[in-house]
């Protein structure tokens, strides 16, 4: 009955087999140059340990000024506190940015299509200058009512609200939000009705144009352009 | 270096009890069924409902804030800020509304461009914007939704009627059933959920696409002058069909058992035809698409 070899008697076979001579061996040539300069490499090597102790040096530093950052953003944002819109804080911050224009991009330019929509072409319609929004005249407190006397129509919550409160220059920000809205509406209710010559008897496009007028008196009635 | 310490600290006691002055806080007694009407020219409306009967509110105010105001009874209440009347004023007129709700209560919401944030209440909410987003995620049954540029977004699981009325902003619905009806100028109209039974969706240059389930008997309007006309119905759908465009294309990947064309016009009946669909576009592509 024959035994298993041993761990010890297994690594003494192996080592045995390593040491013998690879045959061929002796007659390879010891000249044999690098296909390329290895220097390059080598030097970088060398280099890098260097260059990391230089960076963990500087780093050094990080401490004393993001402490001073840290202060810096907190006496700033004491002085600047406001609160922010929670359903696109990006969008707002953009648009805080965005000098005020009297017929925003994203009203007058992105969000109508009724000519380019065969062409195409990009709606930007999230640069929105949604800062620029509703503050207060006291010469249009009475106007919702007025206009909507004027237009017979009910005066609504909203209205009271736009023009209730607030301050002179953001409710000329509001207005012109309006009024670029109307001149789409406007320019929606012209398309419809070139559209209706082409095709009269369309009722789809006669409940747009329906539709689109409603829009146009609803923007009219929220719009005061000059209450007395 | 010891007054330049001083100075600082002074300084920032000031600015600490600035902030402090600038933010409002209230509570009372708010009945379930209860009546609320929120008016905040800018910043943010931010309503949450939770399972005590009284409203819980915290405001911080803009600069431009005097002061928020509420009267009226725990039936019917009224919360509205008030600004300074100046017409010199030009700072910051943001004032952010955090209020937490009885579940039933009934909303009414003004916003002139103020974002509008609802999640949770039951009760029939009433939001209107001129460009302020509306954000709800409710299970309200009734919505009625009004802005000019502001964008709407709803989740709205339990909606059985909803009204929707855009001039350029998108409109995104989500888990509607019922009745929609949605208006906008050149806003997207997207829509998901049902069942459906009376659908009418207008967009003049918007796109309006819909995924979604609809009533053996429905009544679906979907038009458009200028953007594509899309909805994706379930397999099992039965109803007549009109796809409708000027000079765009028609396609439907529904087999009919009887159809009518013309070079306006595509009349199909799939299944028993039992409900009515009328896709039109002017000059944008009109798709019946099987989900």
């Amino acid at each position: 009955m024959s035994l298993p070899p041993s761990k010890a008697e297994s690594a003494a076979v192996a080592d045995a087999a390593c040491e013998a001579p690879v045959p061929g061996l002796a007659a390879l040539s010891r000249e044999r140059e690098p296909s390329r300069d290895l220097w390059a490499g080598i030097e970088s090597r060398i280099a890098a340990p260097q260059r990391k102790a230089a960076r963990h040096r500087q780093a050094s530093l990080w401490p004393y000024g993001l402490a001073a950052s840290v202060a810096a953003a907190l006496i700033t944002g004491l002085l600047l506190r406001s609160p922010q819109g929670v359903i696109s804080q990006s969008r707002e911050q953009a648009s805080i940015n965005t000098e005020f224009s009297p017929e925003p991009a994203r009203l007058a330019t992105a969000r109508h299509r009724p000519d380019d929509h065969r062409q195409g072409q990009p709606r930007a319609g999230d640069s929105a200058p949604r800062g620029q929004r509703t503050l207060r005249s006291e010469s249009l407190d009475n106007a919702p009512a007025l206009v909507a006397e004027r237009a017979g129509v009910r005066d609504s919550g909203l209205m009271k609200a736009t023009y209730a409160s607030g301050g002179h220059q953001e409710a000329q920000a509001q207005q012109a939000i309006l009024r670029a809205n109307l001149k789409l509406a406007r320019q929606a209710e012209r398309e419809v009705r070139r559209a209706l010559k082409a095709d009269p008897e369309s009722q789809s496009l006669q409940g747009l144009l329906a539709s689109t007028q409603q829009q146009r008196e609803r923007l009219t009635t929220l719009l005061i352009h000059d209450p007395g | 270096m010891r007054t330049l310490t001083i100075a600082l600290a002074l300084s920032l006691t000031s600015l600490l009890a600035q902030a402090a002055a600038s933010e409002f806080t209230d509570r009372r007694p708010l009945n379930a069924d209860a009546k609320l009407s929120v008016r905040n020219l800018a910043g943010v409306i931010e309503i949450d409902a939770w399972d005590k009967t009284e409203m819980d509110l915290a405001a911080q105010l803009g600069d431009s804030t005097e002061k928020v105001e509420i009267t009226g009874s725990a039936g019917d209440l009224k919360v509205e800020v008030k600004n300074r009347k100046s017409d010199r004023y030009s700072g910051d007129g943001e004032t952010r509304l955090k209020l937490r709700v009885p579940v039933g209560v009934i909303l009414s919401l003004d916003g002139t461009s103020a974002d509008l944030v609802v999640r949770g209440t039951k009760g029939a909410i009433t939001a209107r914007s001129v460009s302020g987003d509306i954000d709800l995620a409710v299970p309200a049954k009734l919505i009625t939704v009004q802005t000019v540029s502001g964008d709407v977004r709803l989740e709205t699981p339990a909606a059985r009627e909803t009204r929707l009325n855009t001039v350029s902003g998108d409109t995104q619905v989500s888990g509607a059933a019922g009745l929609l009806v949605s208006e906008s100028v050149s806003g997207d109209v997207n829509v998901e959920g049902g069942p459906f039974a009376l659908v009418d969706l207008k967009s003049v240059s918007g796109d309006i696409t819909m995924q979604a389930s609809f009533t053996a008997e429905a009544r679906v309007k979907a038009e458009s002058l200028s953007g594509d006309v899309q909805v994706n119905a379930p397999a099992s759908l039965s109803a007549e069909v009109t796809l409708k465009t000027f000079s765009g294309e028609r396609q439907s990947r529904f087999e009919s058992v009887r159809e009518a064309s013309d070079s306006k016009r595509s009349v199909l009946k799939i299944g028993e035809g039992r409900g009515q669909f009328s896709l039109t576009s002017f000059s944008g592509d009109v798709t019946l698409d099987k989900q």
